[in-house]
């Protein structure tokens, strides 16, 4: 649950940092320190999402591949 | 981590090797140490042992280095005292062409690929540790390891984004001028800079949109907010998916330059087939007579004829021109090719690279980082002397305190190229003959030797350095 809590508030930072995605020029004293931090964790949770969909859906797509070629096989042996 | 350098005192710290406190760089007797820190000790151990250190030495991705005797700390703070291989010529992002610059990027993600599989993680990105050696690209710096702790994210992540990716992000998409920009931001380029100068359509590349354009936009967004949230971690996969983005990223950059003023030179130049094949003689039977000579700096080099004279007689050659796009193709040869000894640098002769950084010694000065043995300037003369009003006894001065020996063309005012350069510029150079040529140069040389080049009317001479009086 905490999680998922985590993955809407950082998806929900990300939201909201494109919407604000223009070029602010920073002449004056910034640490980008924070920054760059809070971003990684963000986009490491979106790129850490689509690379778990990426593992789910070939073990997916290998499990229907299997089942079906099974079913296949088991049709034409009758 | 020239020994020679002027910025570097013997049994003294290197002036570029403060900010980390794991350990630092120092001269002793004419060779390079490492002393590292007690406060590193832990982290030294868990690299040493893990097993990673032999995996990235055997790939040929960091220094190989040897512990020595403790006796060599400068400190009492002293752990383990190591001596790293010697690297021929340290050379700076500001100097590399495209293709090095993006070697250099991809080593140091895979250097992070392959440390994060060893529980250890690169807390230092900087192009700066990486170097070339017969141009393969080195990681130097052997204390840039530590400890990987669950749910941290990479330390690093905003130093490469601001040393590689939004360099060659503008190179890429911009200018290859641009890297010239690393000589005035000593930490990488600034990334709303970079993010200000990218084209509109690099925002719809997700690798760009995230690791520069929102990087930027949540620098300035929590640039006053502080961050303490430490329950806040990235998972294992998290990290490895940004690396892989940010090595698909780099990946995805690429240069393709037209044609320069330089680099179909050979095809163009004023030589007749017999008279080009001369030249070579010249230089190979001169860099014969130059025995003693370990290196050699080749000033104007282009795609590298010459240098590869002098690297295959087994000298450490660095190989200069200013164009980048003739850099580029002498680099991708020399890496084609697997040649040794040499390496194509960026350096226009008329502004070579300054000290820069914190006291003005962080980063050598080209001509602090010599003298090379032999100073190769084969149709350059010209260019200085008339084309950048240099007089010829101000270039007798600069080219003695560069080298010990000197093989130097001389292009009489009569040549075509000169009258090319002339064309457009009032004939203010009197004294630009052969014969005020050998005089200055007589006041710091002794010519040693001079050949007329077969079928032209250009020279030339063989030099040494006169030895102070």
């Amino acid at each position: 649950m905490r999680n998922d809590v985590n993955l809407i508030l950082d998806i929900s930072v990300f939201l909201s940092i494109l919407y604000f995605l223009s070029t602010v020029k920073a002449f004056s004293y910034i640490d980008p320190g924070s920054g760059s931090y809070i971003l990684q964790i963000v986009i490491a949770s979106v790129l850490g999402i689509l690379t778990l969909i990426k593992i789910y859906w070939s073990k997916l797509k290998a499990f229907f591949v299997s089942f079906l070629s099974n079913k296949q096989d088991n049709e034409s042996t009758k | 981590m020239n020994p020679r350098n002027d910025n570097f005192l013997n049994q003294m710290p290197s002036p570029g090797s403060f900010r980390d406190r794991s350990g630092f760089v120092f001269l002793r007797d004419y060779q390079i140490y490492r002393q590292v820190n007690k406060d590193y000790a832990d982290n030294y151990e868990a690299f040493m042992g893990s097993g990673l250190y032999n995996e990235l030495v055997k790939k040929r991705s960091l220094i190989e280095h040897e512990e020595v005797s403790i006796g060599y700390a400068l400190s009492d703070d002293a752990y383990k005292i190591i001596k790293p291989r010697l690297i021929p010529f340290i050379s700076y992002p500001y100097e590399w062409c495209f293709s090095q610059y993006k070697g250099a990027a991809l080593l140091t993600l895979d250097i992070q690929r392959t440390a994060f599989d060893y529980g250890m993680s690169l807390k230092d990105a900087s192009a700066y540790n990486i170097q070339f050696i017969d141009c393969e690209p080195v990681l130097i710096d052997t204390l840039s390891f530590e400890k990987y702790k669950e749910g941290e994210p990479w330390i690093a992540y905003r130093q490469f984004c601001q040393h590689f990716l939004g360099p060659l992000a503008l190179i890429c998409y911009k200018d290859v001028r641009l890297s010239q920009l690393m000589k005035v931001f000593i930490d990488g380029f600034p990334l709303d800079l970079v993010s200000s100068l990218l084209p509109f359509r690099t925002k719809t590349k997700f690798s760009l949109i995230s690791h520069i354009h929102l990087h930027s936009k949540a620098q300035k967004m929590f640039s006053d907010k502080g961050f303490n949230d430490k329950k806040r971690t990235i998972s294992r996969i998290g990290i490895i998916s940004i690396i892989d983005s940010l090595k698909s990223a780099v990946q995805s950059l690429t240069w393709d330059p037209e044609k320069t003023v330089w680099s179909d030179y050979y095809d163009k130049t004023n030589y007749t087939e017999r008279g080009f094949a001369h030249k070579r003689e010249i230089v190979s039977m001169y860099l014969d007579e130059l025995r003693e000579a370990k290196s050699l700096w080749d000033f104007g080099s282009n795609v590298g004829e010459f240098s590869r004279i002098a690297a295959r007689k087994g000298l450490q050659t660095i190989s200069f021109d200013a164009d980048p796009q003739v850099v580029e193709e002498n680099y991708l040869k020399a890496t084609r090719e697997g040649e040794k000894n040499l390496l194509p640098l960026l350096c226009d002769l008329t502004n070579p690279s300054p000290d820069i950084g914190w006291e003005n010694k962080e980063r050598s000065s080209l001509l602090k980082r010599g003298p090379a043995d032999t100073v190769l300037a084969l149709a350059v003369i010209h260019h200085l002397a008339i084309a950048n009003n240099v007089p010829l006894s101000n270039l007798a001065k600069f080219f003695s305190s560069i080298c010990k020996a000197l093989i130097i063309e001389f292009i009489p005012k009569s040549d075509t190229r000169v009258q090319k350069l002339l064309s457009t510029r009032q004939d203010i150079f009197k004294d630009y003959n052969q014969e005020c040529f050998e005089y200055e140069f007589k006041n710091y040389f002794s010519v040693l030797d001079s050949v007329l080049v077969k079928d032209s009317e250009r020279s030339i001479y063989l030099m040494r350095k006169l030895k102070p009086l």
